[in-house]
């Protein structure tokens, strides 16, 4: 049973990711610009559908299609440019903190807390606010979210790690701090930061979709899965296909990044089963 | 009669007749104020039988489970779940392996004690409580049941959970490796504690230890077991006089370094083999410098002299 | 123990420090703080007023100083919509309905996260373990605003059982407080599932047992309680959930909070209504880690003796 909810989540990622790299070169039509004659034009299988348009139009006459395509690819975008600069920073912020220890160590772990213990949800809103949705703030407002949970894990295994036997044998025989970092640390701590990774890709698709249906995430007329939701929601009792299709979409994609996160962590760090909020 | 009786006692990892059997075959008796130990390296099942005895094994392990054990003459394999109720903690207790772990962190030592006192129906829960702690050597009892377990050092806590064994004066008591998590000098004052405590509430006592150190200091009889199987049985002078299996002989020769708690034997080769890979015949043929072809087959259980039996192939030719 | 709750408190206080001088660089560094505060209607006077009232011809750490000046005297502003209302008193009065929706979620969500995970744990491997398990995985994966939409389509529109949208009666509740409470569900449920799991598998349910104490016993009272302090630990993470959710659902549902009036000060860009609401959610926020701390030291023998 595990199993192939296993395998059908990583299917389903698989084809999301394809979906995300080539799928707009396979879809004739254009998903920011719509036909004014093709307004609000449900699925197929519904009277007064066409195969033209498989899944339908939006408001002004979009194809459902190609703008679920496109969503994809934006979603993809924010999550590994996002989960790049997070885990590549908090990373490197914990790795150099478990590592140096002392004081310095302490401070940054303080900082780390306090960006725990701030609602850095609501400085997205605030930086929305002020310099209006762009594809740089998403990121740069995910990103704040989420790097202190990579700062936390690293250093906590580098602070480990560091104490090995095979790591004092490297000091002792003279090889540098860069070495010993990038030879036994970071390779010790890469499975946990990929369960972490895993797991926050969720988190990413779900907060970018929350931040563009609040009008503060991808800007228009990009068809991000949650501004897509936030099209149709006026509409739900005529046209329910334009908010049920992207949430779908979400919803799918999530659960499966899910379940490869708990396979992965019952695989690499048992420990921390159930214990990733 | 004995008190308990193990009678061909199975234990498998799930119900197939073909699943890897954690204990094959284990017959053992232990009477009245008798102190019988159970040895082996880890892995060989020895826990496993002290939980068997209660029915404590996990559900897969329980599926697995064939033979009878029988107290006082009632098969517990088969008994109601009220009688085995009554059973636990009341007739037949235990002592777990790690007094650092088996104690509920998050109440305090004395609620904890007073529930096995609740159940034996003491009337004064607080001043019972007391005496139990004073008599495992607790110093200052009363302040000491306000106390939570992380406020305590490891041969307290270890003593804690023996009044918790105690509490309900059961007529054998289990003990799992009591000792192993304690420091060298207070294991040996631990065991003379027990040997008091046994002797003032006439207890039967089945130790279960992977250390013939403690075997000698404590124990009237010995089992000892590898595999899952028990290789030799008989009273502790005898073996120690006249050890028959090979692998008893190498438990024995590491005795001098045993002030440290050991769990691999340095003076044997290799490492007992796991659950699922065990060899054919006697499971210890691989690692006995004795081997011969025939050891590939299962050797059967001899009576050497009264009390001591033994499972080897060359056994008997050692004797002559 | 003193000594903890004193460092508790001046952390709280660091960090609505950190959270005020942020959202002051925000305003003052990007940007020209007055078209940001003022209405586009204001006036030339309206103008130097608002640059003699914030000291905006000053440098900026005097600026900052009279910034948290006034915060402390709860003078945020006015809102630079119609009605030029003071910020900190809309804010206020929008407060009420958020909290309560807020409690009504986090006690659905506790009781049922618990219940659903004790059992999954205690039925380990069952079809009912199955069961939560599923509920708990779609429970996490869902978006709320999307969840919210369906819900309304489904159970308010379709069936006619529950008001769409709204404030009032308990009815009113159940939809948004249902939506607000499901991610955080999903998280009760996994985590109070796998502390069982290792609560029931550990050496003190063992000796729990080997008493012969009841196995009620063994699961509500040795096993459960132990489980129970990482919900605790997590309380601040679940309340942050909420809120971030309120933003959202409150937006879905209509409903009259301050995570809607976030969201419209937003649209309508009213910058002193939106700093305002920052810096009172981040307040609670703040309130609410520092009670889940001290509530972590009454419950856990352990941490009230640590250092």
């Amino acid at each position: 049973m595990q199993k192939y909810s296993f395998y059908a989540a990583i299917g389903l990622l698989i084809l999301f990711v394809l979906t995300a790299l080539v799928g707009p070169y396979l879809i004739e039509h254009d998903p920011l610009r719509g036909s004014l004659r093709a307004r609000l034009d449900p699925p197929f299988w519904i009277e007064g559908g066409s195969i033209e348009h498989i899944l339908g139009t939006d408001r002004l006459g979009r194809d459902m299609l190609a703008r679920l395509v496109q969503g994809a690819r934006i979603s993809l975008a924010v999550c590994v440019v996002v989960i790049g600069i997070a885990g590549s920073i908090g990373t490197a912020i914990g790795t150099f903190s478990g590592y140096v220890g002392g004081w310095v160590d302490r401070l940054l772990m303080r900082i780390v807390d306090l960006a725990l213990s701030l609602p850095v949800i609501l400085l997205a809103l605030l930086i929305g606010a002020i310099s209006g949705p762009s594809f740089a703030n998403i990121v740069i407002v995910i990103s704040l979210v989420l790097w202190s949970q990579y700062a936390r894990m690293s250093r906590g295994e580098a602070l480990r790690v560091k104490n090995e036997d095979y790591v004092a044998l490297a000091r002792t025989s003279g090889l540098g701090h860069g070495m010993i970092i990038f030879r036994h640390i970071l390779p010790n701590i890469a499975p946990s930061l990929i369960v972490v990774a895993t797991l926050q890709v969720g988190v990413v698709i779900v907060l970018e979709a929350s931040l563009s249906f609040l009008g503060v995430g991808v800007p228009p007329p990009n068809p991000s899965w949650g501004s897509m939701v936030a099209d149709g929601r006026g509409l739900v009792v005529t046209a329910w296909w334009i908010s049920l299709f992207p949430g779908i979409a979400i919803l799918l994609v999530v659960m499966a990044v899910n379940i490869v996160g708990d396979a992965l962590t019952d695989r690499i760090n048992p420990a921390l089963r159930g214990r990733t909020a | 009669m004995s008190l308990l009786s193990v009678r061909n006692l199975t234990v498998r990892l799930g119900r197939e007749a073909d699943a890897p059997a954690i204990l094959d075959n284990i017959s053992l008796d232990v009477d009245p104020g008798e102190t019988v130990g159970l040895v082996g390296e880890s892995g060989s099942g020895k826990s496993t039988l002290g939980m068997s005895v209660l029915r404590l094994t996990p559900p897969n392990l329980a599926a697995g489970t064939t033979g009878e054990i029988f107290w006082r003459g009632e098969d517990i394999l088969k008994m109601p779940a009220k009688s085995l109720h009554k059973l636990r903690g009341g007739e037949i207790s235990m002592i777990l392996q790690d007094p650092m772990a088996s104690l509920n962190p998050v109440f305090s030592v004395g609620s904890q004690l007073k529930e096995a006192l609740r159940r034996a129906g003491k009337p004064d829960l607080a001043k019972a409580a007391e005496a139990a702690l004073a008599e495992v050597n607790i110093p200052s009892p009363a302040e000491r049941l306000r106390a939570y377990p992380h406020q305590m050092s490891g041969g307290m806590r270890q003593r804690v959970v023996s009044a918790i064994g105690l509490a309900q004066d059961p007529a054998l008591i289990i003990c799992d490796e009591p000792t192993t998590a304690l420091d060298a000098t207070i294991q040996y004052q631990f065991l003379d504690l027990l040997r008091e405590l046994q002797r003032a509430h006439h207890m039967a006592m089945l130790f279960v230890t992977h250390d013939f150190g403690v075997v000698a200091r404590i124990c009237d009889r010995v089992a000892v077991m590898y595999a899952g199987r028990i290789v030799e049985t008989g009273p502790v002078r005898e073996i120690f006089r006249n050890p028959q299996h090979p692998y008893t002989r190498a438990l024995l020769a590491a005795v001098p370094s045993t002030s440290h708690a050991l769990d691999r034997l340095p003076m044997i080769e290799g490492a007992p083999p796991s659950v699922g890979a065990r060899p054919e015949g006697c499971a210890f043929h691989p690692r006995c410098p004795l081997a011969i072809d025939k050891c590939r087959m299962q050797p059967a259980t001899e009576t050497l002299r009264p009390g001591h039996t033994v499972a080897c192939w060359r056994a008997r030719e050692e004797v002559a | 123990m003193l000594r903890q709750i004193t460092g508790r408190l001046i952390e709280a206080f660091a960090a609505l420090l950190l959270m005020s001088l942020v959202i002051f660089l925000l305003s003052r560094v990007t940007g020209d703080p007055v078209a940001l505060l003022l209405s586009d209607s204001a006036t030339e006077a309206d103008r130097q007023m608002l640059i003699e009232q914030l000291h905006l011809d000053q440098p900026m750490w005097r600026q900052y100083l009279s910034f948290v000046g006034n915060a402390l005297q709860g003078d945020f502003g006015q809102s630079v919509n119609a009605g030029r209302q003071d910020a900190l008193d809309l804010v206020m009065s929008r407060l009420p309905a958020s909290i309560s929706l807020a409690a009504v979620a986090l006690a659905f969500t506790l009781v049922v996260g618990i219940a659903m995970g004790v059992v999954a744990a205690v039925t380990r491997g069952s079809w009912i373990d199955v069961l939560v398990r599923v509920i708990a995985l779609l429970g996490q994966s869902v978006p709320s605003f999307w969840l919210g939409i369906v819900l309304i389509y489904i159970v308010s529109v379709k069936w006619g059982l529950l008001p769409t949208s709204g404030y009032g009666t308990w009815q009113h509740y159940i939809l948004p407080a249902l939506t607000l409470g499901t991610f955080t569900l999903a998280a009760v449920t996994r985590l109070v599932r796998a502390s069982m799991l290792d609560a029931l598998g550990s050496e003190y349910v063992k000796l729990a047992r080997v008493k012969g104490v009841s196995e009620a016993t063994v699961i509500f009272k040795h096993a459960l309680s132990n489980s129970l302090i990482p919900v605790v630990t997590f309380m601040g993470a679940f309340f942050a959930t909420m809120i971030t959710g309120a933003v959202v659902v409150e937006t879905v549902f209509a409903w009259p909070g301050i995570g809607r009036l976030a969201y419209e000060s937003i649209v309508s860009r009213d910058f002193p209504v939106i700093q305002t609401v920052v810096l009172v959610i981040t307040a609670m926020f703040i309130l609410a880690n520092f009670a889940v701390d001290m509530l972590y030291l009454a419950i856990d023998p352990r941490m009230r003796d640590a250092g």
